[in-house]
């Protein structure tokens, strides 16, 4: 098959790829088609009531002594979580990269690929440790709550069991078939097999993710928790869409930057030239995954967010301007830190060409810009006073700063954040190239007018709608000013490929020249995604306060009470250190199936 | 090997770098315990142990304590609050009905408009409206008896005297002692529009209005009489557009008597 | 420097009215307008 016919072969494929799908679709959920019909509720209607959400006391939940139920749940959950994240993003940037591997019949991609997925080959069982260690504790110490969730959700329960021996069954072709079905037909096979593990993954996500948002938000049940017989309804409820478009490209940033820390650690440990450059290479991939996922991610974090302020006011007032408020400050130091990681890691990788010398001089600005937007995102609105100094300051607010840490300075903030990274990419790319383009002044032109007409028209919508007209309007205002930032990044990203079509290189590309602690802003970044994570994963279980679920069934247990934020972080730290080991383990074991120990004298003589 | 160790004591800082700034670098609010259904003795109650019941729901159930704190300065601190009242029913600008202090603390509770203290209203409203929520019903809902609690509190915390009587009934969706007296029917639609603030939330003609609900100035040349009504009794069946749902109360029609509710919709429709 | 100037100055204007047809016609959906009407 040459090259040059593939699209003779990438259009049928999709088709048949999407046919299969819909009949696959159809498959696996013929009970959410069923429950939609209006004749099913009735046959449901006839079926024996369900009983409403019980009303628990503290004497309901099983006490173990010397272990914490709620904090073995808690982490339990959490640790599944941060695994799952993992192999679930990995399928989706292998499937990408052994797609271009496949157009640009380059064996470095597909071998790249296959090292992405031997290195997380352990994480799969202990996902799925860590998925059965939940299910025990939550069984263990929340009976009655997993009682009344299993009777809700028994049907997508046994669905999501059974995926499982797809999910495995699919898993261990693509791995271990990797080096057999290799060239042509079987190609074309494997790269199917890919993606039919992203759809299983990704619905397995989907399916646990209709359980958690349903204890938020729940829906088809009434007001004292009766189900109504309607599995799709429960499912389909107002947070589980947010929730799904979060975590697939929050997954995707994660997994990235944990993929990219092995690189960073295999880096500092190569030997060889040879072996310095193809892990410089591998960890620059990895960064570029994770910073390409990161840059949607805060509008994904906005629609859900959003989302959750339409379902109930107080829910989100308590999210942002109640007890949590001070959390999204600690988030914001978080995302200050990827951000700044993420461009120093760009800055650094310069180095890698000659003709960066050129740019060097733009990075003090872009750094100027980046950490004075991060200190605005992390200024908060209210300060923390004594009543003396409430006194001198006339309230809690500062005058001059005070405007900086209510919404639409921070969106302007992460607006900005943004596009200068997309700034600290586009400069990183062009370092080492010279264009031979036709047009090159006039597509400069047109970048520099596209930044700078769009920058300031986030000013623009941030200041004038932020500060001088109504709440509807302000809140309104972010969206255009979320759509200049995509439009930038996309037409800029346009623009770009196609002004460096056959550029010529200042020198070759020297991977592996860069210093080290470039690798240390990958680690900082892996870290800090984690902990963010392990943050987030407290705010979306803690902002249902007392509830199990929300506004119908009460938690009674001893452990209902919302702790302080620094006992939050200090359960996430634990969690993150437990993470962390286990990941070195499963990095190590990846490596360790290659070591032949030659044991002299061990094993008997063979016969003559 | 050592590259290994740099690596696990770089992460164990940036981690400790993360928990620390979360325990010493943000105030530890401890958040509300959850609130517990308990069954109030009210027959064997001391007047001490009512007024000790109305701090707890003060700091409590009531979430009084979110806006009425010295940090936020969102809402008036009340330690002089039952000592003020003596002035402020004097005040040219009380609109409520109490003719005592008990009546006053009780009504700016359950009817927060009625005086608001300068500076603590609404954007926009000059001081005419107050953010304040009715704590008899929604979120807080606190009884008729915890009501009369935390009247008895405040009472006791400005070093005034404690006139509540305890209740001997609980008296929680029954307001059978709500008002003083049941409320008489407005006599026309601007009392009625005054009575539950309305302009809280919307413009109404000459009257500021707040920015949350659509702007009615004109709404008889848009809406006819059918869609007020049922956006008067249910208003999230059809929202506004640009405008959020599950923000206006959706009890009106339990709260307004029918002719009142028909005086509100002509008023409206001949607003063109 | 001219040379530079304008077709700078020319990209500039296009994606600032670009920008400013976005914003309108977003805000248009949802039922606003651009300038602040109170």
């Amino acid at each position: 098959m040459k090259t040059g016919s593939w699209s003779k072969v990438w259009i049928p494929w999709l088709l048949l790829v999407a046919v299969a799908m819909l009949f696959g679709a159809d498959l696996l959920a013929p009970d959410v088609a069923i429950a939609a019909e209006p004749a099913a509720a009735a046959e449901a209607a006839k079926a024996p009531a369900f009983p409403p959400a019980p009303k628990l006391s503290a004497a309901d939940y099983p006490q173990i002594a010397g272990v914490n139920g709620r904090v073995a749940v808690w982490l339990a959950a959490q640790l599944h979580l941060w695994f799952a994240a993992f192999v679930l993003a990995v399928p989706i940037f292998v499937f990408v990269i052994e797609a271009i591997g496949m157009a640009t019949r380059d064996e470095r991609y597909d071998s790249l690929a296959y090292e992405f997925i031997k290195v997380s080959i352990t994480a799969y069982s202990l996902t799925a440790i860590l998925g059965g260690l939940l299910l025990f504790f939550l069984i263990i110490f929340y009976p009655h709550l997993f009682q009344y969730l299993a009777t809700i959700f028994r049907k997508s329960m046994i669905y999501y069991a059974l995926l499982f021996f797809a999910e495995s069954g699919v898993l261990y072709l693509y791995y271990y078939g990797w080096h057999w079905l290799q060239g042509g037909f079987r190609k074309w096979m494997h790269l199917t097999l890919g993606l039919v593990l992203n759809a299983v993954g990704t619905t397995l996500m989907f399916l646990a993710n209709a359980w958690v948002t349903f204890m938020m938000s729940p829906a088809g049940v009434d007001a004292a928790g009766v189900f109504s017989g309607d599995t799709w309804a429960a499912i389909h409820n107002a947070l589980w869409n947010p929730i799904n478009i979060h975590r697939v490209v929050a997954n995707v940033a994660f997994g990235g930057s944990i993929v990219g820390a092995y690189a960073a650690y295999r880096f500092l440990n190569a030997g060889t030239a040879e072996q310095k450059a193809h892990y410089d290479w591998m960890g620059y991939t990895a960064n570029f995954v994770a910073i390409s996922a990161l840059l949607p991610l805060p509008f994904a974090g906005y629609y859900l967010t959003a989302e959750i302020y339409a379902y109930s006011q107080q829910m989100g007032i308590t999210s942002m301007g109640g007890i949590f408020a001070w959390l999204f400050i600690i988030q914001a130091v978080l995302i200050g830190t990827l951000f700044l990681s993420a461009n120093y890691y760009l800055w650094c990788g310069m180095g890698r060409s000659d003709g960066a010398v050129r740019y060097n001089g733009y990075v003090k600005y872009l750094a100027i810009v980046i950490v004075g937007a991060f200190l605005v995102w992390f200024t908060p609105h209210t300060l923390v006073l004594t009543n003396e100094e409430l006194k001198a300051l006339g309230g809690p607010y500062h005058k001059f700063l005070g405007p900086l840490g209510i919404m639409p300075a921070k969106n302007i903030a992460v607006n900005t954040m943004i596009v200068f990274t997309t700034l600290s990419f586009l400069m990183y790319r062009r370092a080492n190239k010279i264009p031979t383009v036709s047009w090159v002044k006039a597509g400069n032109a047109a970048l520099a007018g596209l930044f700078a007409a769009g920058i300031l028209n986030i000013l623009f919508l941030g200041v004038y709608h932020g500060y001088f007209t109504n709440t509807v309007y302000k809140v309104a205002s972010s969206i255009p000013q979320v759509l200049t930032t995509l439009t930038i990044i996309v037409v800029s990203t346009v623009i770009d490929t196609f002004m460096y079509r056959g550029a010529k290189e200042v020198a070759p590309l020297r991977w592996g020249r860069v210093p080290d602690r470039a690798q240390y802003a990958l680690f900082l970044l892996a870290v800090a995604f984690t902990w963010l994570m392990g943050l987030m994963g407290y705010i979306r279980s803690g902002l249902r306060q007392h509830w199990h679920v929300t506004d119908i069934f009460r938690d009674a247990s001893p452990d209902a009470f919302t702790p302080t934020l620094g006992y939050a972080a200090n359960v996430v730290s634990v969690g993150a250190l437990i993470f962390m080991a286990l990941v070195i383990f499963v990095f190590w074991v990846s490596q360790v199936s290659a070591r032949h120990t030659a044991a002299a004298g061990y094993w008997k003589a063979e016969a003559a | 090997m050592s590259n290994f160790l740099k690596v696990v004591v770089f992460s164990l800082l940036v981690i400790a770098f993360f928990a620390g700034f979360s325990n010493f670098g943000v105030p530890q609010i401890e958040p509300a315990p959850p609130p517990k259904e308990e069954k109030l003795e009210l027959g064997a109650m001391t007047i001490d142990q009512f007024v000790a019941l109305g701090k707890k729901l003060f700091e409590g159930k009531g979430t009084c304590t979110l806006c009425h704190n010295p940090v936020g300065g969102r809402a008036p601190l009340l330690d002089r609050a039952a000592a003020a009242a003596a002035e402020r029913l004097n005040d040219p600008r009380y609109k409520g009905k109490a003719k005592n202090v008990e009546d006053y603390l009780y009504e700016s509770m359950v009817a927060p408009s009625a005086y608001v203290v300068s500076g603590f209203g609404k954007a926009g409203t000059n001081d005419t409206e107050s953010p304040m929520p009715d704590a008899s019903s929604g979120s807080i809902r606190l009884s008729e008896a915890e009501l009369r609690a935390v009247v008895a509190y405040l009472q006791d915390l400005s070093g005034v005297e404690v006139t509540v009587k305890i209740p001997t009934e609980v008296g929680t969706e029954q307001k059978a002692e709500a008002k003083p007296a049941q409320r008489p029917p407005a006599k026309n639609a601007e009392e009625l529009i005054a009575q539950f603030a309305c302009t809280a939330c919307h413009k109404i003609g000459a009257q500021p209005g707040g920015p949350i609900g659509p702007d009615l100035s004109k709404i008889g040349a848009t809406k006819d009489a059918e869609y007020l009504r049922r956006a008067i009794l249910d208003p999230n069946a059809d929202v506004a557009k640009g405008f959020a749902r599950g923000l206006m109360p959706a009890n009106y029609g339990e709260q307004l008597y029918a002719r009142e509710l028909e005086m509100l919709v002509a008023y409206l429709v001949a607003l063109k | 420097m001219k040379d530079h100037l304008v077709p700078l100055v020319v990209a500039f204007a296009v994606c600032a009215l670009v920008f400013l047809g976005l914003d309108y016609t977003i805000m248009k959906m949802m039922g606003l307008t651009l300038i602040y009407q109170p």
